[in-house]
């Protein structure tokens, strides 16, 4: 009964402090909306975001265009036809070095019949010593310029290298066919088997295969499937302000005094502490999953996919809001102040959602910064997050991080009951 | 006959400080005694205090409550800090329904217990609203209420009268007068002389950490003929500021 009085108590106290109660909801709800929209654009990679090519056909001929088909069908690159008036002074150029389009591909003009003849000149060459009467062919013969990238400086080097990969396919594919093409066609005439035919498919293909489901492949790391799950834990840690700010609050008040004076209520009122604020992470988690659910769609961005391991996802809760009311209790502890608890709460959460992976992913980090992520425990919460979310994995594969973020509390319960015991 | 608090000896010294604030105090409340503790700022009466409700432990000698160990006698203790030890922003219903559930009381006999102590200390009307609302002297009449919601054997009072109107101060004084002949143990601090020569039997006067003076309250006007307690005081404890 005591520690539904305690429980109750702190409900009253949590519900009539209005600031509290922003930091507590409307804080996470608008960082995961705010950070989502930001960092939307950077988190999709070139292949959603279509970043705009200019295509420079002074060509117009059959190499221009298999590479305009082949590469529109990629779906990575928006390309957009030059027309005539971009091909003088090389106004294209321009149009790529002030922003207008992060690169333009020039494929110049007579780059297709040149090629065949370049490629006929080889085979005929290499058909050569069949011959009764051998002719002369020039050797060696040089590759051509025909084909140029104009980039913007400022461009992604990932783009860069999926345009040039993209383009060098292309030009592969496009060398073996004509090359195949023109073997058989002289084949056929050295053979007089009219029939005569090279089959081109592939004897040797790359197989794609994601770890998890399928359901879970679908939903790859963006903006909203990152900063939801990442905003709940900072929100989740930020409860530190609050409970802190209470506990130092209740010894200013000397409510804490009164109370010393009751044998075992110490410890019951903490627990109702910690299981309010324990309450506190359930719903904060709760109502940014629906957000993530159903507001994020609203807003023009991915919902938030967060598979079905509801055990493990309660899990992985309840142990962050362990954490967090334990690291609440030993600030509120180590403190005399509200003003010195909040400054130094605030600046660690800060400190420890940086290098926690909570404002970027982890595997984009400095090395050196992915080694101390290992000792935030919102990185332990992000990471069981991913593994949940993404990976469709339960508590089998999550029970490190859940146990990391429980012996966290743990610690911070024992070192808070020692420096009071040491104070006292 | 056991006495209600029995202190023998005690030391106590904060690692901050050169010299002990308690020098070896020994001292007896009977049962059913008021007794006024006295003294300049900084002469150890607040730690004395915190000492004999088991909030703190002596470096040297020992402290009894009916006979036992403070610690375990946290119960049968009252408490009215200086402080407003409330939450501003429950009602002063909610405050003791928390207060008195702390101390294990039943539900029925809270709820008596809440309605009968709002009465007496004229806060009946006032009961659903929020302490942050109260008045100086409201909040100091509650202050008290909690201490006495689970009738405590010994009441220990720190200043309980501070900075309040004259109308609170007097129904206070009365409640206590009331409960001290009714039995009830208390010990009592305060800077108004005035307010311990009415509702206490004996004073104890403690500078730098030693009792200086132990008597009955009339016995002092006999034995100084002074006009008041005020002026013994300076006497006892000297003119020097204790900044």
């Amino acid at each position: 009964m005591n520690i539904l009085s305690a429980i109750y108590k702190e409900l009253l106290v949590l519900t009539r402090d209005r600031a509290g109660l922003a930091v507590l909801y409307i804080m996470p709800l608008t960082l995961i909306i705010l950070m989502a929209l930001i960092q939307d654009a950077p988190f999709r990679d070139y292949k959603d975001t279509h970043i705009p090519v200019l295509f420079v056909d002074q060509d117009n001929g059959q190499l221009s265009a298999l590479i305009s088909e082949k590469l529109s069908e990629t779906g990575m690159f928006s390309l957009v036809r030059a027309d005539s008036s971009h091909f003088a002074n090389d106004k294209y150029i321009q149009l790529v070095a002030d922003g207008s389009y992060k690169a333009a591909i020039v494929v110049k003009e007579k780059a297709s019949s040149q090629f065949d003849r370049k490629l006929r000149i080889r085979i005929e060459k290499s058909f050569n010593s069949f011959a009764a009467v051998k002719s002369a062919y020039p050797d060696p013969l040089p590759a051509d310029d025909d084909i140029q990238i104009v980039w913007d400086p400022v461009i992604k080097k990932s783009f860069k290298d999926g345009l040039t990969t993209a383009l060098n396919s292309i030009l592969i594919g496009y060398q073996a066919d004509k090359t195949l093409a023109m073997v058989e066609d002289r084949l056929r005439r050295m053979s007089g088997d009219d029939k005569l035919t090279m089959s081109n498919t592939p004897l040797i293909e790359v197989k794609q295969r994601e770890t998890s489901e399928p359901d879970h492949a679908l939903y790859a790391l963006n903006s909203v499937q990152h900063n939801v799950p990442a905003w709940a834990i900072f929100g989740i840690f930020f409860m530190v302000i609050p409970l802190a700010g209470n506990i130092i609050k209740e010894r200013e008040q000397k409510t804490m005094l009164r109370l010393h004076l009751i044998p075992g209520s110490i410890q019951v009122v903490l627990l109702g502490k910690i299981l309010t604020y324990l309450f506190v992470a359930v719903t904060q988690f709760v109502l940014v999953v629906l957000a993530g659910k159903y507001l994020m769609p609203l807003l023009g961005l991915p919902a938030l996919y967060t598979g079905d391991n509801w055990a493990a996802i309660s899990l992985v809760v309840m142990a962050l809001g362990l954490a967090a009311a334990g690291y609440g209790v030993f600030v509120g502890t180590l403190f005399n102040t509200t003003y010195q608890a909040s400054t130094f709460g605030a600046v660690s959460i800060v400190i420890l959602a940086a290098i926690g992976g909570i404002w970027i992913p982890i595997f984009i980090m400095p090395e050196i910064v992915q080694k101390l992520s290992l000792l935030s425990p919102l990185s332990w919460g992000m990471k069981a997050f991913n593994t949940i979310f993404l990976r469709g994995s339960g508590i089998e594969t999550v029970y490190w991080e859940i146990l990391l973020l429980s012996g966290f509390a743990i610690v911070m319960f024992a070192g808070s009951f020692l420096w009071e015991k040491n104070k006292n | 006959m056991i006495a209600a608090v029995e202190i023998s000896g005690v030391v106590k010294k904060y690692p901050k400080t050169v010299m002990p604030v308690l020098k070896g105090i020994s001292l007896e409340i009977e049962k059913g005694e008021c007794l006024g503790l006295l003294g300049p700022n900084g002469a150890g009466k607040t730690t004395l205090i915190s000492i004999i409700a088991g909030l703190l432990k002596p470096d040297e000698g020992s402290v009894h409550i009916f006979g036992k160990k403070p610690e375990s006698m946290g119960r049968k203790i009252g408490l009215v800090p200086q402080e407003i030890a409330l939450y501003p922003s429950l009602t002063a219903r909610e405050n003791l329904n928390y207060f008195g559930r702390m101390y294990g009381l039943g539900k029925k006999e809270l709820a008596s217990g809440i309605n009968f102590w709002l009465e007496e200390l004229g806060l009946e009307a006032h009961a659903g609203k929020r302490v942050e609302d109260y008045s100086g002297g409201m909040k100091r009449r509650l202050n008290l209420i909690v201490a006495l919601m689970h009738s405590p054997d010994l009441l220990i009072l720190d200043e309980p009268t501070v900075g309040i109107d004259i109308h609170s101060k007097m129904v206070i004084l009365e409640q206590l007068q009331r409960l001290n002949k009714a039995g009830m143990t208390m010990l009592y601090t305060s800077h108004q002389f005035d307010e311990a020569e009415k509702i206490c039997n004996r004073i104890v006067i403690l500078d730098r950490g030693q009792v200086c003076w132990n008597g009955e309250c009339s016995y002092f006007n006999k034995l100084y003929g002074k006009a008041d307690l005020e002026q013994l005081f300076v006497e006892i404890t000297g003119r020097e500021l204790r900044d």
